[in-house]
């Protein structure tokens, strides 16, 4: 059954008290696949995130993951989330342990796997991703961009089924957000299912199998990434753009933005 | 900016960057010697208005007696043992049970609420009572009831005294601590997998156990002092024996004996707690991120 979708999120509503964020979220995402949230602050698409990731309970409707509904009574929510990755705008890396233990405490506190392993596989993790020689450094030693590629590592080092990235270049200054673009499309080159939450509107265009774009807290139109970002249906998604491109320095020739620009 | 063409020789520069020796510079001296001179206008001034009083004769003969001090300084640093011991066996034991307090009361889940009231409850009665109300109490009234099995030595109720009463207060502050690691460290553990009480363990409380060392050992010189007021149900403590020697002698230099020797014993931990907050302070300006 590996035709079958990875992801599939029915009729879900979210809210804060008496404040609606999500309503009637219908989305699908195929094994393998990309896909990109776009829309204004506060449109939900980090809340949707979290949802995904059982962070935030829901009100109504499910998220079912490779079949199995996760939303439901009796879940157990740490075993889900073994599987499901997340990467968040301000890196969250836990400050009082090294990047090797960052990398490895997940592995081995639920997986049970052995020390010496973990520890192996996560060198072999930031050898590839190019961190080989901070493995024994703290967090607050690294620059921003250096610290989001061991967060992304250290969900990786969980080997997850599912990606959820967050706003991931939000936080970091501009010359770094490119070394983090980088790591996300080589995952994308290795297959890895994700959903970004994102503001690079380049980026989505590079790397969204689809897009989505979310306005108070709905899905106002989904589609291919080109034809999403380049042309919108929906007349709320033309102006979200507009203001976008409006806001950024234009990047190649056929892209809307700039990678390096938006924020 | 400057707009000074010439570049700086590399001697000049490096006269420039070496480090004048602290005292060499003027502003330090300046410095040293008003501190210098208010010291000795304030004490001075001090020292002249008492030893000037017409009652500092009698008051040095009571208080401040070489003999007596020679004479009271064995019995009452054998007392002061006993303070210490106490402090020794209390301190562990609050540490422990305040750490489980403040877990107890962050714990959201609903089937542990009566836990958490009982929590509550305890931190809001024994950090309320003056502890010599819970020492009196405990001392004289439990073995008082003359229960079986249970211990009637005003030591062992004193001492339980002062863990009921220390503990509600490094609970909270425990609590504190567990409360400043930001939400965003739990959610980053919670979404790797990790169940709420490996969360709680290996990131949350490590964290908030470093926050608050200083304060902890605040803490410590609070029960050091806390242990003196366990004389009022009899041990013979140093407080206790200072006071014995006082009412044998008519000579109060017992009791300065016994102040010392507290804040002797208190000084070292509280130049360690002033090391570990400038240490913590330096590092935050160090490295601001996270």
């Amino acid at each position: 059954m590996s035709n079958a979708p990875l992801v599939q999120i029915e009729g879900l509503y979210k809210a804060y008290g008496q404040h609606l964020v999500l309503r009637n979220i219908n989305l699908t995402v195929a094994n393998h696949e990309v896909i990109c949230l776009i829309g204004a602050s506060g449109c939900g698409k980090s809340t949707l995130l979290r949802c995904v990731n059982l962070l935030e309970p829901i009100q109504a409707g499910q998220i079912m993951l490779d079949g199995a509904c996760i939303t439901g009574p009796g879940v157990n929510e740490d075993r889900v989330r073994q599987e499901v990755g997340m990467v968040f705008q301000s890196f969250n890396l836990f400050p009082h342990m090294t990047v090797l233990e960052n990398i490895t405490l997940a592995p081995c506190k639920t997986r049970g796997v052995g020390r010496q392993q973990a520890e192996r596989e996560a060198r072999e993790l930031l050898a590839r991703f190019g961190l080989e020689e901070k493995a024994n450094e703290y967090p607050d030693r690294l620059s921003g961009g250096q610290q989001q590629r061991v967060a992304i590592i250290r969900a990786l080092a969980m080997e997850p089924r599912l990606l959820l990235l967050d706003e991931v270049t939000s936080a970091l200054d501009p010359e770094m957000v490119g070394e983090v673009l980088e790591i996300i499309a080589e995952l994308k080159g290795l297959g890895m299912t994700m959903i970004l939450a994102t503001h690079q509107m380049g980026f989505a265009y590079q790397i969204a199998d689809r897009v989505a774009f979310l306005d108070s807290g709905s899905i106002v139109e989904i589609g291919p990434a080109r034809e999403l970002l380049t042309h919108p249906r929906e007349a709320r998604t033309r102006d979200f753009l507009q203001r976008v491109l409006v806001a950024t320095p234009a990047g190649g020739d056929d892209a809307p933005v700039g990678v390096s620009g938006a924020t | 900016m400057s707009t000074h063409p010439t570049e700086l020789s590399p001697e000049q520069l490096a006269a420039l960057l070496r480090p004048t020796p602290a005292w060499q510079r003027r502003d330090v001296q300046r410095s040293a010697l008003i501190a210098l001179v208010s010291t000795l206008v304030v004490f001075g001034g001090l020292a002249y208005v008492i030893s000037g009083s017409t009652g500092w004769q009698v008051v040095q003969q009571a208080f401040f007696s070489p003999e007596h001090f020679v004479a009271a300084f064995p019995i009452v640093l054998k007392g002061f043992w006993l303070n210490v011991r106490i402090f020794l066996i209390a301190e562990p034991i609050i540490l422990l049970w305040g750490l489980i307090l403040a877990i107890v009361r962050s714990t959201r889940s609903p089937v542990l609420f009566p836990l958490r009231a009982a929590a509550v409850a305890y931190v809001d009665i024994f950090r309320g009572a003056p502890a010599i109300l819970v020492i009196l109490t405990l001392g004289f009234g439990m073995p008082a009831l003359r229960l079986p099995g249970v211990p009637s030595s005003p030591i062992f109720w004193g001492t339980l005294a002062c863990i009921l009463t220390s503990s509600a207060y490094q609970s909270e502050t425990f609590r504190a601590g567990i409360e400043s690691v930001h939400a965003s460290q739990r959610a980053a553990a919670r979404s790797l997998g990790l169940s709420s009480t490996q969360a709680m363990r290996y990131v949350v409380l490590p964290q908030a156990i470093r926050t608050v060392i200083p304060p902890t050992l605040s803490g410590f010189v609070g029960l050091q002092k806390e242990t003196a007021l366990i004389s009022v149900i009899g041990p013979l403590e140093a407080t206790r024996q200072a006071q014995i020697y006082a009412g044998m002698t008519f000579n109060f230099t017992s009791y300065v004996v016994a102040g010392v020797l507290f804040i002797a014993i208190t000084i070292p931990l509280a130049r360690f707690t002033d090391y570990l907050l400038q240490r913590t302070a330096q590092r935050r300006q160090m490295g601001g991120a996270v």
